[in-house]
């Protein structure tokens, strides 16, 4: 069964072009231009994921957002023209997957789409890629067929970004994962890790292509570089 | 066979209400018994007025044919014979179609009532033939359908269907009146609030059979939008003495801050017992110059004549100058009468004496003798002395020498008063030294031969000198008094000044400068490092010449020319300097406060303006991005179809960005003053063609009605396609999908109006100032809007026209572009 997206957004051209695209790769598409109307409709028919804008006339894309976690846990991604980092970062605490902003790629939003309903890997055993090859099993790191030494903090990040590979994983969410309940790390440890693991696995790690940084919000590991 | 009874329904223009009423009067007579049908009534598809008819019987109507169109007319035969005791006729004035009994309806009516029936009809104050001429220059508007008054007048009953113009705007704006597509330019123009305010003006005035006195004066109102209502005029009352100017000057400051007109009017006082010599040259001379109106008028009550000319010319205020020389007083009496009959008038009474000082301060400063004072009082005991020894020594026989002591005493006394102390010491030696030597014995010596006489000359000098002193203390005494009450007036009127300009200190420094008896008094600033003069009372004078100088606070002085000032005067001045820092000070606050508030609005007004902009910018980008990567993908292989579909959103989107791209580059040239007209005499319908061949119209269906017969009009034919462009743009967007926008044209009174009509939520009212003034609210969720309407009102102010928003009849937006005419090449 193919899965059903539902797009909100009140610019019909982007709903056009959103529900081509999407139904060219074989989702459900359902488009709604207004929030009350899309709340209405993940009442009755709820959808594997929602594409959601944060302008909306009427009731905003935030309070779509509110009430549509208050009753279910449906994957959101949220569009918005707004550059701003506040309203993002409402937007992910208000409990959003993953945010684009306009104007966006159609690539992106097809492979965040993908990586948000591509089942989480519940036992990762090895992932390699054109640079470096992870095996999670033995804890081996390889880059170049050179072995790679990696701490245990640095595979405990690993195993969190890539099993969530392509989507956004928040700081708070990295260290929950990482560190448990124990005391809270603060981010800047964090970053201290993730340097180190760019620089042990990255070809280029001023310029990363696999672990990717979303400034101020977490990072994102890329399987593939895009 | 007696006529019947006419009853007239008078309206002040359609939709008022008469054919409601009339019907109204109709079934009222019913029910009390009449036999009444309905001759002719016009509902023009208002669902109220139909209802109104109910049951009633109606006469049929008789149909007509005219160039291939049916027409139906009343049936005046049917009438005559169904023979009813009450018509109810509509429209008085209406014209009959070709064919009919008689040309128009009123001789129908005529006939009706000759037969012995009464009528009820209605006609609109537009179709009276006495004020047709007046209401087309109000309007604008020909009519060709008139009623002769007098059949009017004849009527039994006239009554007026009386309506406010703000009531009746609104009944058109839900489309009571008439559909929305039956208004075209010159509807709408009829239906503006002064136009309609005019109207009703001049129905009252023809119930009260006063037309022709006001004629001249709704001829001379061309400008009828601005000046109706609300316009305020100030009366001055000038007196035709040297205190005019003054009076007019304050007056005129008054009357352009209010934006007031100015009527100068002399009163000649025809019952007054001498001519004064009034000179109105000046006051007629500056009235022009002001741009008011001067009027000399006579009457032997000033004041009554005053009050009843204001009232004539609807003035609104009176001002009149009252100051302190001896003509003014013999007008305080005035003064006191007009305050009195202007019981609804303001009336100013402003001080115009400063402009005399010198007179004052003869009057002012009697107990301070001046060397001038003292060198006459000199002059005249060396006059007087002689004279009185001369004429005391021819009549020496028959006069005691008591006698001669007393009239010299008188003497000396007369110019001690005059003169002060040291001229009665001087004369009172003089004086005793003349008695010694003319009149007691020996004579032509100084001896004095016996004793008693001796003490009579120095009791004499005694006194004399005595009697100077007295004299002089108590001149002294008066002048300090005089001072002290011209101090307390001073400062009462400070105090009573709160100068909220720099104006108002004006009057303040010219009673200082009267007080003082100097030159010149002013208020210097210091503006980077250099004190230079910011008010003046009196003639300019060096710098270096004005010698008394008062701090007020560290940028400003009052500074005094040629004064000489004692402990008391600078106390007086220093309370009056602490008085001008009050006002300055306040004035700063002032300022200051209002440029706090300018700069928050106008950073307010930046914020939403970005904030809108922004959004409107990325919206089009997102969708051009989401397009274009589309293309990109390869992971789908897109159909020509598909590939077409991209491409043309792409375009679409490239328009609406260059679009709003063009409108804030215009809307920052307007705000920088860089945009400059080049005027061409264009088409209308040109404009408009060329106009919507750049616009996306969304769909909509664009119902175009514009007259062939068009003169051409002077104006920037880009700027005016922007316009047009930017406005039915607009309409477009917001207009449902299923109504078309309507694009009307045509000559109105003033020149040419084009409306452009939609059916969408309209701007409600207090967001089109909004608009108008800059961009657009600040949280207007249609984000946007407000750009190409503000960028289009800009261009038309720029190009001499004005951009108006009236509501649709009906619900939706109209936004009438008007042009001023021109003359043709």
């Amino acid at each position: 069964m193919s899965q059903s997206v539902l797009v909100v957004d009140d610019d019909v051209q982007i709903l056009r072009v959103l529900r081509i695209n999407l139904e060219a790769r074989g989702y459900l598409v359902t488009t709604s231009q207004n929030g009350s109307d899309a709340l209405r409709f993940v009442r009755d028919n709820p959808p594997d994921i929602v594409i959601l804008d944060l302008e909306l006339p009427g009731t905003s894309g935030l309070e779509v957002l509110e009430s549509l976690r208050s009753s279910s846990d449906v994957p959101v991604i949220i569009l918005s023209a707004r550059g701003g980092d506040p309203e993002k970062l409402l937007a992910l605490d208000e409990g959003a997957n993953d945010f684009l902003a306009k104007p966006f790629s159609v690539g992106d939003l097809i492979m965040r789409v993908r990586a948000i309903l591509g089942r989480d890997l519940a036992e990762l055993s090895t992932i390699s890629t054109t640079d470096f090859t992870l095996n999670f099993v033995d804890s081996l790191a390889s880059r170049g067929g050179e072995h790679v030494a990696l701490t245990d903090v640095e595979w405990k990040i690993l195993r969190v970004l890539v099993r969530s590979s392509g989507r956004l994983v928040t700081e708070r969410q990295l260290l929950a994962g990482v560190f448990g309940d124990g005391p809270p790390e603060d981010e800047t440890h964090l970053r201290h890790h993730v340097t180190r693991i760019r620089r042990k696995l990255e070809p280029e790690p001023a310029r990363p292509r696999y672990f990717r940084t979303e400034p101020g919000i977490g990072y994102r590991f890329y399987g593939t570089s895009v | 066979m007696s006529r019947g009874t006419l009853r007239v329904y008078l309206g002040l223009a359609p939709g008022v209400g008469k054919t409601f009423r009339m019907l109204d009067e109709g079934w009222r007579r019913r029910e009390r018994g009449a036999d009444v049908v309905v001759g002719f009534v016009e509902t023009h598809g208002r669902a109220l007025t139909a209802a109104q008819i109910r049951d009633m019987e109606t006469v049929a109507r008789k149909a007509y044919e005219y160039r291939g169109t049916e027409i139906q007319e009343m049936d005046l035969a049917a009438i005559l014979a169904r023979r009813p005791q009450v018509a109810l006729v509509d429209e008085l004035a209406h014209t009959n179609a070709p064919g009919a009994k008689n040309e128009k309806r009123w001789q129908d009516v005529e006939e009706l009532l000759e037969a012995g029936i009464d009528v009820i009809t209605t006609v609109n104050i537009q179709h009276l033939e006495s004020v047709n001429d007046v209401v087309e220059k109000i309007t604008g508007i020909v009519q060709r359908e008139t009623v002769p008054d007098a059949i009017v007048r004849k009527a039994e009953q006239i009554e007026l269907v009386d309506i406010t113009p703000e009531a009746l705007r609104r009944r058109m704006a839900h489309g009571n009146i008439y559909p929305a597509e039956k208004i075209d330019a010159s509807l709408s123009n009829f239906f503006r609030s002064g136009n309609l305010t005019a109207l009703r003006e001049l129905s009252l005035l023809w119930l009260a059979d006063r037309v022709e006195d006001s004629l001249k004066k709704y001829l001379d109102d061309h400008d009828i939008k601005e000046s109706w209502e609300t316009r305020e005029r100030l009366i001055v009352a000038v007196t035709g003495t040297e205190t005019d100017e003054a009076l007019l000057r304050r007056a005129a400051r008054m009357a352009s801050r209010t934006g007031a007109e100015l009527f100068a009017v002399h009163v000649i006082d025809s019952g007054a017992l001498q001519k004064r010599d009034a000179d109105t040259t000046l006051a007629r001379e500056l009235t022009i110059e002001f741009e008011g109106t001067f009027q000399e008028i006579m009457d032997e009550d000033v004041a009554t004549a005053l009050v009843s000319f204001a009232r004539s010319e609807r003035g609104t205020q009176i001002v009149m100058g009252s100051s302190r020389n001896r003509k003014a007083i013999q007008r305080t009496g005035v003064i006191e009468k007009v305050l009195r009959l202007a019981r609804d008038l303001d009336v100013h009474i402003i001080a115009v004496g400063g402009e005399k000082p010198k007179r004052i301060w003869r009057r002012r400063k009697i107990g301070i003798y001046s060397w001038r004072r003292q060198l006459v009082g000199l002059v005249a005991a060396a006059v007087l002395l002689p004279l009185v020894t001369f004429a005391l020594s021819q009549v020496r026989a028959n006069v005691s020498e008591s006698t001669v002591f007393l009239v010299f005493l008188a003497v000396v006394l007369g110019v001690a008063s005059w003169g002060g102390i040291v001229v009665g010491l001087v004369a009172a030696i003089a004086a005793s030294g003349l008695e010694n030597y003319f009149f007691v014995k020996p004579l032509h010596t100084l001896e004095v031969a016996r004793p008693d006489d001796a003490v009579a000359i120095v009791a004499f000098l005694l006194f004399a000198i005595g009697a100077s002193i007295v004299v002089n203390l108590f001149a002294q005494r008066s002048s300090e008094a005089e001072r002290s009450k011209a101090e307390a007036e001073i400062l009462a009127r400070a105090a009573a000044t709160v100068a909220t300009t720099h104006d108002d200190l004006v009057p303040l420094l010219d009673s200082l400068r009267a007080v003082f008896a100097v030159p010149t008094v002013a208020l210097l600033e210091r503006r980077d490092g250099e004190w230079v003069p910011e008010l003046l009372s009196g003639e300019e004078v060096d710098p270096a010449l004005l010698n008394a100088r008062f701090e007020i606070d560290d940028d400003h002085v009052l500074v005094m020319a040629g004064a000489s000032l004692d402990n008391q005067d600078r106390q007086l001045i220093g309370a009056f300097a602490g008085r001008v820092a009050a006002s300055i000070e306040s004035q700063r606050r002032a300022h200051e406060t209002a440029e706090r508030q300018a700069i928050a609005e106008t950073d307010a007004l930046r914020t939403g303006l970005l904030k809108a902009v922004s959004h409107d910018l990325r919206t089009p980008l997102a969708t051009i991005e989401a397009n274009v990567s589309s293309l990109l993908q390869t992971d789908v292989v897109w159909t020509l179809n598909e590939q077409h579909g991209f491409l043309v959103s792409v375009d679409r989107e490239v328009h609406r960005l260059t679009r709003l791209v063009t409108n804030l580059l215009d809307a920052g040239r307007l705000e920088a003053n860089l945009v400059t007209p080049r005027m061409l005499h264009v088409a209308l319908d040109d404009l408009v063609a060329s106009a919507l061949e750049t616009i996306d119209t969304h769909g909509r269906v664009l119902d175009i009605d514009l007259p062939d017969d068009l003169p051409l009009i002077e104006t920037d034919p880009d700027l005016a396609e922007r316009v047009i462009a930017n406005v039915v743009s607009n309409a477009c967007r917001f207009g449902p999908p299923d109504q078309p926008i309507r694009i009307n044209g045509g000559a109105t009174g003033h020149g040419f109006e084009l409306l452009v009509i939609d059916r969408g939520p309209g701007i409600p009212e207090k967001k089109r100032a909004a608009i108008m003034a800059s961009f657009q609210d600040l949280n207007d969720e249609r984000s946007g809007a407000g750009l190409g309407l503000s960028v289009a009102a800009g261009f038309m102010t720029l190009l001499g026209g004005e951009l108006r928003f009236d509501d649709t009849p009906g619900g939706g937006l109209t936004v009438a572009l008007e042009l001023a005419r021109t003359e043709s090449p």
